[in-house]
C-alpha cells in the first residue's frame, strides 16, 4: 500500500492517532481533506468521543464545531421531515423505512454521528410507489426532474423514482424500491430487503444490519461517481465495527450477499475499508468472499483505479493525468454496471444530441 | 508583514504560483489568482492587510481563475475555487474582483457556525457598535461608508458577526461594497477614498470596492461591544426621522436578515435575544448623510 496523504485523517478517524499527535501543517491538510470529503462533523465527534477535542489548537478547532453544528442541523430537519411523512406510509400498513445517512443518523448510530447527507432516502415496495407519490404530492412534494425522457428514464429503468424536491422546504427524496437499477447486471430482489427491515423507533424502521452493509458497499461500488466514496466507505467500516463481526458474521453476511446478488461490491467493500480504514476483516473472511467472485481484471488494476477515487478529493489529484484517467474510466465502468450496452448507447445518446435542443425549444416557447 | 511591505512584482508572482496568506478578519485566505485585475485589487485595496509568505495553517485556500477550455477565447469567464471544488456559477472574468469579495464572504457566512452571521453593515465609535441591517439597495453600505468616512471604525460592510458565547461583535474589516449611484455620492463624500475597478454589468449592476481605513485594519482583532440596532431606510428628499422599534418586530426581522439563525438552532435564539436586551433599537429615514450622521452620533452619545 502506498503512502497517500490521507493516511493521518484515516488514522485520526479510526483512533489510531490521537489529535494531539498533529502538527498544525498536518492539521492544515486534515482540515481540507476532511472538509472535501464531507466528514469534517463525523471528526469533530470521534475526537469528542475520546476526549481529544482539548489538545486541538483554537484556530483549527472551530472548523471542527462549526461543520458539527451544521450536521445537527441535518438531524433536527431530517427528523421534522420525518414526523411528517411516517403518518403517510401507517395510513397504508408500511413502515417508513430510511436509508443510508438519515437512517444512520435518526437511528443515532455512533459511527454517524455528525453525518451530514444531501437527501432523505426511503424504501418502499414497488406496487405501493404509485400511492405513496400520490399521497407526497398533497404534502408539497413534486419531480425536479420535468422532462418527459427523465420520468421514463427512471420509472422504467432505475430503482428509485425521480428526485422529489419539497415545495417550500427544498428538502428532496428519493423513494426507492429496490438498490440497484432494474437494469443492473446485478439483480438483488427488493422484496428481501424490506421483509428484512427492523424498526429503529415508533415510527421508522431501517434494513437488518447484514443488509445495511451490503446496500453501502452496493451504493458505492456500483455507481459511476464517486463524490461521497470516502463517506461511504467511512460508512461501511463504522457498520462493520459497530456489528463487531468475526468470522461467523462474516460467513452470513457473504452468504446473504450471494443470496442477493451483491458478492462484487461486497468484496471491494471489505477490501478497500480494510486497506484505508483498518478495518477489522479477518483474512479467513476475505477468502470467503473472494472464493465467491473476484475481478477478472485482478486486484492489481482494480487498486489503481479505486484507490484514487476513494480518498478525499484533493486538488492535485484532481488536476493529474492520473485522477483524470481513473475518474472516467470508472465512470464508464458504473454506466456499465447499471445498464446493458443497447440501453445505455441510447441514454446517452439521447442525453448528447437530443436533451439539449428540448432545452431550448422550452426557454424559447 | 503586511500587503504593502510585499513589492508590486513580487506580489503578482505569488499570487500566480504559489499563493498567498492574506488575513482577513482573523480568518487566513491562502489566495492564488492569474489574474490581473485580481492583483490589482489585493495590491490597491488590502495594503494594511496582515500577510505571510508560507502560512501554516490556512482557513480558506482559494482561487479566482479563468474557466479553460474554449471559453478561454470567447467571452472569457472567472470561477471561484475553494478547497478545489467550484461552489458557485462562473461570472465574466472583468467582474474578478467582485467574484473574489463575494467568494470570501461566502467562505465566511457558509462554514463560520462560532458565530450568529447577520446580513448588516456594523461600525463602532468609542466602544460602541453600531449594526445596520437592511435589505439590498435601502443604503446601508453608502450609510456605513459614510460613517467610516467620517472617523467611525469599520467592521464590516455586509456581514456582522455575533460570538455565541460573548455576545460582542467580531470585526471583519475588508473593503466596502458599493453599487451604482452610490459609487459617485460616497467619492464625492469622502475625499481621498480610493476604490477599486468599477465591475460593470454584475447581478447587482455597477459594482466597486473602496479600500478601509488603515486603522480600522489594524483594530481588526479588537471585538466591540453592540450598543445600537439601526434600519437605515434612503428615502429621496426625506427629513431624518427615527423612532424606537420594538424587541419583537425587531427579534423577527433579525431571524430574516440572518444567514445561519437556523443552523445555529438553540444557540442562535439566545445569541439574538441577548443581542435585543443590551441595544437600542431604531427604524431611520434618511436623505442627507451629514444629517445622518449627526443623528446617530447624538443617539451614540446620549442613549434614551
Amino acid at each position: 500500500m502506498t503512502p497517500h496523504n490521507s493516511v493521518v485523517l484515516c488514522r485520526l478517524l479510526t483512533g489510531q492517532v490521537a489529535g494531539y499527535e498533529l502538527s498544525l501543517a498536518e492539521w492544515n491538510t486534515t482540515i481540507q481533506l476532511a472538509r472535501s470529503a464531507n466528514v469534517l462533523g463525523i471528526l469533530y465527534h470521534r475526537l469528542e468521543e475520546k476526549n481529544g477535542l482539548l489538545a486541538i489548537p483554537d484556530v483549527v478547532k472551530w472548523h471542527l464545531s462549526s461543520a458539527a453544528i451544521i450536521a445537527d442541523k441535518y438531524k433536527r430537519d431530517a427528523r421534522q421531515e420525518v414526523e411528517r411523512l411516517w403518518p403517510v406510509f401507517h395510513s397504508r400498513n408500511q413502515p417508513l423505512i430510511l436509508l443510508k445517512g438519515s437512517a444512520y443518523v435518526l437511528a443515532d448510530r455512533p459511527f454517524a454521528k455528525g453525518r451530514t447527507f444531501s437527501d432523505i432516502d426511503i424504501l418502499v415496495p414497488k406496487v405501493d410507489l404509485t400511492y405513496i407519490e400520490s399521497q407526497l404530492r398533497w404534502l408539497g412534494w413534486g419531480s425536479a426532474h420535468h422532462s418527459e425522457y427523465d420520468q421514463r428514464y427512471y420509472r422504467k429503468w432505475m430503482h428509485e423514482l425521480p428526485p422529489l424536491v419539497h415545495a417550500k422546504r427544498g428538502t428532496v427524496l428519493d423513494l426507492h424500491h429496490t438498490i440497484l437499477p432494474l437494469t443492473a447486471s446485478l439483480k438483488p430482489d427488493g422484496a428481501k430487503l424490506l421483509s428484512d427491515a427492523q424498526a429503529f423507533s415508533d415510527q421508522v424502521s431501517t434494513l437488518s444490519p447484514i443488509d445495511q452493509v451490503l446496500h453501502t458497499a452496493t451504493h458505492l461500488f456500483m455507481d459511476s461517481e464517486f463524490d461521497h466514496a470516502f463517506r461511504d466507505l467511512l460508512d461501511f467500516d463504522g457498520l462493520v465495527r459497530e456489528m463487531d463481526a468475526g468470522d461467523a458474521e462474516w460467513e452470513l453476511i457473504v452468504q446473504r450477499a450471494h443470496v442477493l446478488d451483491l458478492v462484487p461490491p461486497l468484496y471491494y467493500a471489505m477490501r478497500y475499508s480494510r486497506l484505508i480504514f483498518n478495518t477489522p476483516i479477518s483474512e479467513a473472511s476475505m477468502s470467503r468472499v473472494s472464493g465467491f467472485w473476484q475481478p477478472k481484471l485482478g486486484d492489481r488494476i482494480m487498486d489503481w483505479l479505486f484507490m484514487s477515487v476513494l480518498l478525499p478529493p484533493h486538488q492535485e489529484f484532481h488536476s493529474s493525468a492520473k485522477g483524470y484517467l481513473s475518474n472516467k474510466m470508472l465512470f464508464i465502468r458504473g454506466h456499465a454496471l447499471r445498464m446493458p450496452l443497447h440501453l445505455l448507447v441510447r441514454h446517452l445518446a439521447f442525453k448528447a444530441f437530443i436533451a439539449p435542443f428540448i432545452k431550448d425549444k422550452k426557454k424559447s416557447a | 508583514m503586511l500587503v504593502s511591505d510585499f513589492s508590486r512584482d513580487d506580489l503578482i508572482r505569488y499570487l500566480k504560483t504559489t499563493g498567498i496568506g492574506i488575513e482577513i478578519g482573523g480568518f487566513w485566505f491562502q489566495i492564488t489568482s492569474p489574474i490581473d485585475d485580481v492583483s490589482d485589487h489585493i495590491i490597491k485595496l488590502y495594503p494594511d492587510a496582515p500577510c505571510q509568505l508560507r502560512r501554516v495553517f490556512i482557513d480558506f485556500p482559494i482561487e479566482v481563475r479563468p474557466v479553460s477550455g474554449l471559453r478561454r477565447w470567447f467571452k472569457p469567464l472567472a470561477e471561484f475555487v475553494f478547497n478545489g471544488s467550484v461552489p458557485f456559477t462562473p461570472l465574466p472574468i472583468d467582474q474578478s474582483p467582485a467574484l473574489l469579495e463575494w467568494g470570501i464572504n461566502w467562505c465566511i457566512s457558509a462554514h463560520v457556525q462560532t458565530h450568529l452571521i447577520l446580513h448588516s453593515a456594523v461600525v463602532e465609535k468609542q466602544g460602541n457598535a453600531v449594526i445596520l441591517p437592511a435589505p439590498s439597495g435601502s443604503g446601508k453600505s453608502t450609510l456605513c461608508t459614510a460613517l467610516v468616512a467620517r472617523g467611525w471604525r469599520l467592521l464590516s460592510d455586509e456581514l456582522t458577526l455575533i460570538d455565541v458565547s460573548s455576545g460582542l461583535v467580531r470585526p471583519l474589516t475588508k473593503p466596502i461594497s458599493l453599487k451604482n449611484e452610490s459609487i459617485s455620492v460616497i467619492e464625492s463624500f469622502w475625499i481621498g477614498s480610493v476604490r477599486g475597478k468599477l465591475c460593470t454589468d454584475t447581478v447587482k449592476g455597477c459594482v466597486t470596492h473602496f479600500k478601509p481605513p488603515k486603522d480600522s485594519v489594524l483594530a481588526s482583532h479588537e471585538m466591540a461591544k453592540p450598543a445600537m440596532v439601526i434600519f437605515p431606510r434612503f428615502v429621496v428628499d426625506s427629513e431624518v426621522l427615527i423612532e424606537p422599534v420594538d424587541k419583537g418586530s425587531a427579534f423577527i426581522d433579525l431571524v430574516d436578515n440572518a444567514f445561519n439563525y437556523h443552523v445555529l438552532g438553540q444557540q442562535g435564539f439566545h445569541t439574538l435575544h441577548r443581542l435585543l436586551n443590551t441595544v437600542d433599537i431604531y427604524d431611520f429615514q434618511y436623505s442627507s448623510l451629514d444629517a445622518a450622521i449627526i443623528e446617530i452620533e447624538r443617539r451614540a452619545n446620549d442613549p434614551s
